[in-house]
């Protein structure tokens, strides 16, 4: 569904009458870059499940290029404790890959559980980032991670994947172009634990991690995402040297709290949110530390 | 599911083609299936519409000047092509074909454009200038019928509704924002004076979408004179009477062809798709318009009906049920649609399965600014079931009884009127109960923590009220055989069904059987696929055309071959007489009629008896009744439900396809999990906020429980043929009770809305922790 | 990778689609912004492939494109371009025999309305490609990709289950033989 070009209502768009636009498949980033240069307001489609959906919704780019066909972008290291996923990568390939797997395993196991065995074979990391939708689960994922996306060819060079949810910022196509997203990187070599808990999707997912902080102590980020709200970061740093010393029902607490009110939403008040938010992460911390805390 | 003994129909006698696969499956694994959907005409255009932003406004002016000049443009609809047509609905005609003064609701359609392809059509549409001055909307159903609420109908819309019988009555725009309202009253009202207990409750019931995965679809060739529309629809002939009643032609000018249908659960019945095709279609110059609907459009035409419900239950001091009141508001919507008949079922099935003597409901039908709603599988029942048995598991919880037994004390017996002047109750509801409470070993579960269980019930008048019903049967030399009658494949199996009881009729194989196309200019008249009629109405009607074709054959033959007409018989298109011997019949047929031989034809007819002492118009033809079991446990600390086992039942009469059978129960079960959990339509400030697929959460096979099964018992009291009952809708009415209660048993959380999530089952819990707390304090 | 001059990379609205369909060479020029479902159903006349909610959530439309099952209404027809791709219609025997798959749904009552039925048949044909002995788990996994509003499910577990049966069978005759 769309609205009517002149406000006067909404239209159902069917995806048999699309408007065409000019196409444009390189084969290599080079050419992707310089095309995306050439026309700062094309869209970029890499596996497209979601984008013909936007079509639906009202998107009506004049050029499209479609990346499908750059090898790079399907790229998956790991070197130096950072991992790189190219953005082409799609879910099935990520969740069976060796670098990850090996890397962060609960990653690969969190990217192998999201949307349906159909989808995870077609969507591409890209794609689920970039669609920007609340519902969307790599988000979630990936920002409690620190996830960094990179871009050539734009206004940037790299923004975290939390900033998917900032306004007025690059993804209004009026204030700027990203260019392509090449790849995600997550900074493993300072990753002591990550988990994501999705029992209670659609309704709350949480994805958390803990990481040695550069200066002293321990840092949980925990990601609430939901269905009609964006995701929500939520951070704490302990004065802890070792993950067995965080207790999880205060540190899930202290997470819980910082939800702020907005996140309440149909599905859920936010004083049952805060709550749920706070058992979840309370759950992933005593599977994290191996140690219960105290039950509340 | 073994070890159980059903007062089952003889297994000795089964119907032919009890055990094989329904006879459309080929055609549907194959992909060779053909909907409306796949309907295409030469020169054929396409239509689209554009729908109103606002939940309520008045349209100041339409500008389409720009649209109708488009290139590619045939046709463009507006209030102003409407002029002189009449608006429709089932007894209260509020919805013209597009919106005239104002727009009623988010989605309600404003103007339609036909051209030569769908990107032109958007494109016109994007064209069109529209000046609403928008008004004061309301959405819930109290709210809107307040005094001081806008006026949704500020005129009232013409209305007809049926002389109702004993106890019972009906009116059109009884209070404000009201476009029906059923009542139904019988005993004395000096019961409640002889009850102990006395208990009032309320309960909500949410609203979900249809999801049928075929869209509503049109495609209709139309001049001034003459309409012929290919449509999804499950009501062919309702159809070409309210299609001729809008455009002022006689019914003969009205053709209705109908393909397969990808789904309907209720939504498919009353125009949809057709008056808008048909419009365009006559102002293109008699080139044939299609109009299919997206998913989004579907979510924005029609829904069940959310409700509140108010029980009041009177009972003696060991249990006995005695009194019950019920005040009902349904939420209709922005037109009246099916809301004056869902408003009648939902009233008159408040009793539920039980003994009253004094019964007193009143349903009113709200208008709302929001999507209208009209027919959904469980027709009001499933809303009065909902409160219904949510009460009688309150109840036993108050006084101290047994849920399941609370209900076998009460529970009506096999035979025994359901109101007076009713027909009898049709299965024996407690075996029903025992069977599936046993299945899932309720009386011997263990309390352990936060996992528990619940059985239910729900019961509707099967059939349709007052329904008619047509068939022809056709042989041809050859023994082939065409069924023609009006009953529409949905999913339901019921092609297969009346083939094979044609089959059996004939002595013949099933695959001979051809079930026509539908098209109301050659196919018998007949009401309209709803209310499980298919087998119970519709297979009369066919086992009679079919009775007589073979009476006429074997006449046709005894005379031919000189033998006693009583002493031989058919089987697969051969004559056997009284000492086995065989006789072709082609040949034969060949022989007397000559040329290309002969088709034996012949006509059936069934209706029940009307009765002025039923309360509606007639007694219904059958009971459909679903028993339900669940086991949960649940989360105490976040309220998730996992559902453990899921057993649901009902009672086919006499099973005529067992695969059929199985699957309308499984699937109405579904129906049910869903709307218990998860599935609704969700509104928030009259903002509909999941109206698309990826949003809508409907059911999926990692959501069905690992234990889930069905038992279809044969318990062979079935007034249709063969002592068939009809299927389809039972199955959904017990589902959510059955959870609520055994998220009852687990954690002592009494819920009374639907659907049960996560957040009002950790609230329940919350709020049962402090209520025995607090009786902890008091007793 | 490709033969194709970097030039040509760049076309405008209309693009040649190049694939095998169902074993046989198909060579349509469509619009760009033409989707798989628009170039299966309208250019190569097979309605099989269902259209329902267009936007890759309910299955409908569910094709396989080199052994993978995908939304046809979400994914462009360009996207296609030198791959296998088949429907429901290639399942079947020339002879009109049917598939393993096609069996076991009628047999278990795999269908009510029929609308799912082309999508949930591709999808158990790629699940049983990639293990023809899938457990009770990995078979809801994989249907629960797509939406049936009929059977419930319960009956097209079983069948896909059968299914597995019945290709299991069929090929032990074809090593027997």
């Amino acid at each position: 569904m769309r609205g009517q070009k002149l406000g006067a209502g909404l239209i159902a768009q069917s995806q048999s009458a699309l408007p065409p636009f000019t196409l444009h498949r390189p084969t290599s980033l080079g050419e992707a870059v310089a095309l995306s240069r050439q026309h700062p307001k094309a869209v970029i489609a890499a596996g497209c499940s979601d984008l013909v959906a936007q079509f639906r919704e009202g998107l009506e780019p004049e050029v499209l290029i479609s990346v499908q066909r750059i090898k790079e972008l399907r790229a998956i290291k790991n070197d130096a404790g950072v991992l790189r996923i190219g953005s082409m990568v799609s879910h099935a390939e990520a969740s069976r890959s060796h670098e990850v797997l090996s890397s962060v395993p609960a990653l690969a196991a969190a990217w192998g559980s999201i949307a349906t065995v159909r989808i995870r074979y077609r969507g591409t990391l890209g794609g689920n980032l970039l669609s920007r939708r609340y519902r969307y689960e790599m988000p979630v994922i990936l920002s409690a991670l620190g996830g960094q996306m990179l871009f050539q060819g734009g206004d940037v060079e790299a923004l975290p994947i939390s900033s998917l949810w900032d306004r007025d910022s690059l993804w209004d196509r009026n204030l700027g172009n990203v260019g392509i997203l090449t790849a995600v990187t997550v900074d493993t070599a300072s990753l002591l634990w990550f988990g994501y808990e999705r029992s209670m999707r659609p309704v709350s997912t949480v994805s958390l991690a803990v990481r040695k902080d550069p200066v002293a102590g321990l840092t949980v980020s925990a990601v609430c995402g939901s269905e009609y709200r964006q995701p929500f970061l939520l951070s704490h740093t302990a004065e802890a040297t070792d993950i067995t010393e965080l207790d999880p029902v205060s540190v899930g607490g202290v997470l819980a709290v910082q939800l702020p009110d907005e996140a309440g939403d149909y599905a859920g008040s936010i004083d049952y949110r805060r709550h749920l938010v706070g058992v979840l992460c309370r759950r992933l911390l005593a599977e994290a530390t191996g140690n219960k805390g105290k039950e509340g | 599911m073994t070890g159980f003994v059903n007062p089952c129909a003889p297994e000795d006698a089964p119907i032919v083609g009890r055990n094989s696969p329904r006879l459309d499956s080929t055609v549907k694994v194959t992909g060779r299936a053909v909907y409306t959907v796949d309907i295409e005409k030469p020169g054929m255009l396409h239509a689209k519409v554009l729908r109103s932003p606002h939940a309520h406004a008045r349209i100041l002016s339409i500008d389409a000047a720009a649209a109708r000049s488009l290139p590619g443009v045939t046709a463009v609809v507006t209030r102003e092509e409407i002029t002189g047509l009449n608006s429709y609905g089932t007894y209260v005609k509020d919805q013209p074909v597009v919106a005239t003064e104002s727009v009623r609701y988010v989605g309600d359609v404003v103007a339609a454009v036909a051209a030569v392809d769908e990107r032109t059509a958007f494109a016109a549409l994007d064209l069109i200038s529209v000046q609403y001055e928008q008004l004061p909307a309301v959405f819930d159903v109290r709210a809107a019928m307040e005094p001081s609420a806008p006026a949704i109908f500020p005129d009232q819309p013409f209305a007809a509704y049926p002389e109702y019988g004993d106890g019972a009555s009906g009116a059109a725009h009884t209070a404000h924002n009201v476009s029906y309202e059923f009542r139904y009253e019988t005993g004395e009202e000096s019961v409640w004076a002889d009850c102990d207990y006395i208990f009032e409750d309320t309960f909500t019931f949410s609203r979900m979408n249809h999801m049928h995965l075929e869209p509503f679809a049109t495609v209709a060739e139309a001049t001034a004179n003459e309409i012929e529309v290919w449509t999804s629809t499950q009501s062919p002939f309702p159809m070409r009477k309210e299609l001729a009643r809008v455009f002022g032609l006689p019914e003969n000018d009205v053709r209705v062809n109908v393909p397969l249908l990808g789904g309907g659960f209720g939504a498919k019945n009353g125009p949809k798709t057709e008056a808008i095709a048909i419009r365009l279609s006559q102002l293109s110059a008699g080139r044939p318009v299609r109009y299919c609907m997206s998913t989004e459009e579907v979510f924005l035409t029609l829904s069940q009906h959310d409700a509140i419900l108010t029980v009041k239950s009177g009972l003696k001091a060991d249990g006995e049920f005695m009194a019950r009141q019920s005040r009902v508001l349904l939420n209709g919507g922005a037109y009246a649609d099916a809301s004056p008949l869902v408003a009648e079922k939902a009233g008159y099935r408040m009793p539920g399965a039980y003994r009253w003597k004094r019964i007193d409901s009143v349903c009113q039908a709200v208008i709302t600014n929001s999507v209208p709603a009209g027919a959904y599988r469980g027709f009001g029942a499933t809303q009065a079931t909902w409160a219904s048995e949510r009460q009688v598991d309150l109840i036993a919880e108050r006084l101290g009884f047994d849920p399941l037994e609370l209900r076998l004390k009460n529970a009506k017996e096999l035979g025994e009127e359901f109101v007076p002047g009713e027909s009898p109750i049709d299965s024996d509801l407690k075996h029903g109960l025992n069977l599936v409470a046993d299945a899932i070993g309720y009386r011997d579960r263990t309390r352990s923590s936060n996992r528990g269980m619940g059985v239910a019930i729900g019961i509707k008048d099967g059939g349709g009220v007052n329904k008619p019903a047509q068939a022809r049967v056709k042989v041809t030399t050859n023994g082939d055989v065409f069924l023609n009658c009006a009953l529409v494949e949905m999913g339901q199996g019921g092609h297969s069904a009346l083939c094979q009881i044609v089959a059996e009729t004939l002595a013949c194989d099933p695959k001979r059987v051809k079930y026509a196309a539908i098209d109301t200019d050659n196919t018998p008249f007949d009401q309209g696929t709803n209310a499980s009629s298919g087998i119970a109405v519709m297979g009369h009607a066919v086992l009679q055309a079919a009775e007589r074709v073979k009476c006429s054959v074997l006449d046709t033959a005894a005379e031919h071959l000189m033998l006693d007409r009583q002493s031989i018989r058919l089987d697969n298109w051969h004559i056997v007489d009284a000492e086995g011997t065989t006789y072709e019949l082609p040949p034969l047929i060949m022989d007397r009629f000559g040329g290309t031989g002969f088709e034996f034809t012949a006509d059936g007819y069934y209706k029940v008896r009307n009765s002025s002492s039923a309360p509606l118009e007639a007694p219904c033809i059958f009971w459909e009744i679903g028993w339900a079991a669940a086991e949960v446990e649940v989360d105490p600390e976040t309220g998730r439900v996992e559902l453990l086992q899921l057993v649901v039942s009902g009672d086919a009469g006499k099973v005529v396809n067992k695969l059929g059978c199985r699957g309308q129960d499984e699937g109405a079960a579904v129906f049910g999990l869903a709307q218990a959990l998860f599935e609704e339509l969700r509104y928030e400030d009259g903002e509909l906020l999941n109206g698309e697929a990826l949003l809508y959460r409907v059911p999926l096979a990692e959501d069905i429980p690992r234990l889930f099964s069905s038992i279809t018992q044969e318990q062979g009291h079935g007034a249709g043929p063969f002592g068939t009952k009809g299927m389809g809708e039972g199955g959904m009415l017990p589902i959510a009770p059955a959870i609520a209660q055994a998220i009852a048993d687990a954690t002592g959380a009494q819920l009374t809305s639907l659907p049960m999530t996560p957040e009002r089952v950790y609230n329940g819990i919350r709020a049962a922790r402090l209520r025995q707390g607090g009786a902890d304090g008091n007793a | 990778m490709s033969l194709e001059s970097p030039e040509s990379s760049e076309e405008r609205f209309a693009h040649k689609v190049e694939f095998e369909l169902n074993g046989s060479p198909e060579r349509h020029c469509v619009p760009t912004s033409a989707t798989v479902l628009d170039l299966l159903r309208n250019s190569c006349g097979k309605q099989g492939v269902r259209a329902s909610c267009e936007r890759s959530v309910c299955g409908a439309c569910t094709v396989l494109v080199d052994d993978l099952p995908v939304a046809a209404c979400s994914t462009f027809a360009f996207d296609v371009d030198g791959t296998r791709v088949e429907t429901v219609e290639g399942l079947a025997a020339q002879d009109g025999t049917l598939s393993a798959q096609q069996q076991a749904f009628r047999e278990c009552g795999g269908f009510q309305c029929g609308f799912c039925t082309s999508g949930m048949l591709m999808l158990t044909t790629a699940l049983l490609r990639q293990n023809p002995q899938p457990e009770r788990d990995q078979i809801r996994e994989w249907i629960s990709s797509n939406t049936c509003r009929c059977t419930g499910y319960e009956m097209i577990l079983e069948s896909v289950e059968r299914a597995a049966e019945l290709a299991s069978a069929k090929q032990q005759d074809q090593v027997s033989e």
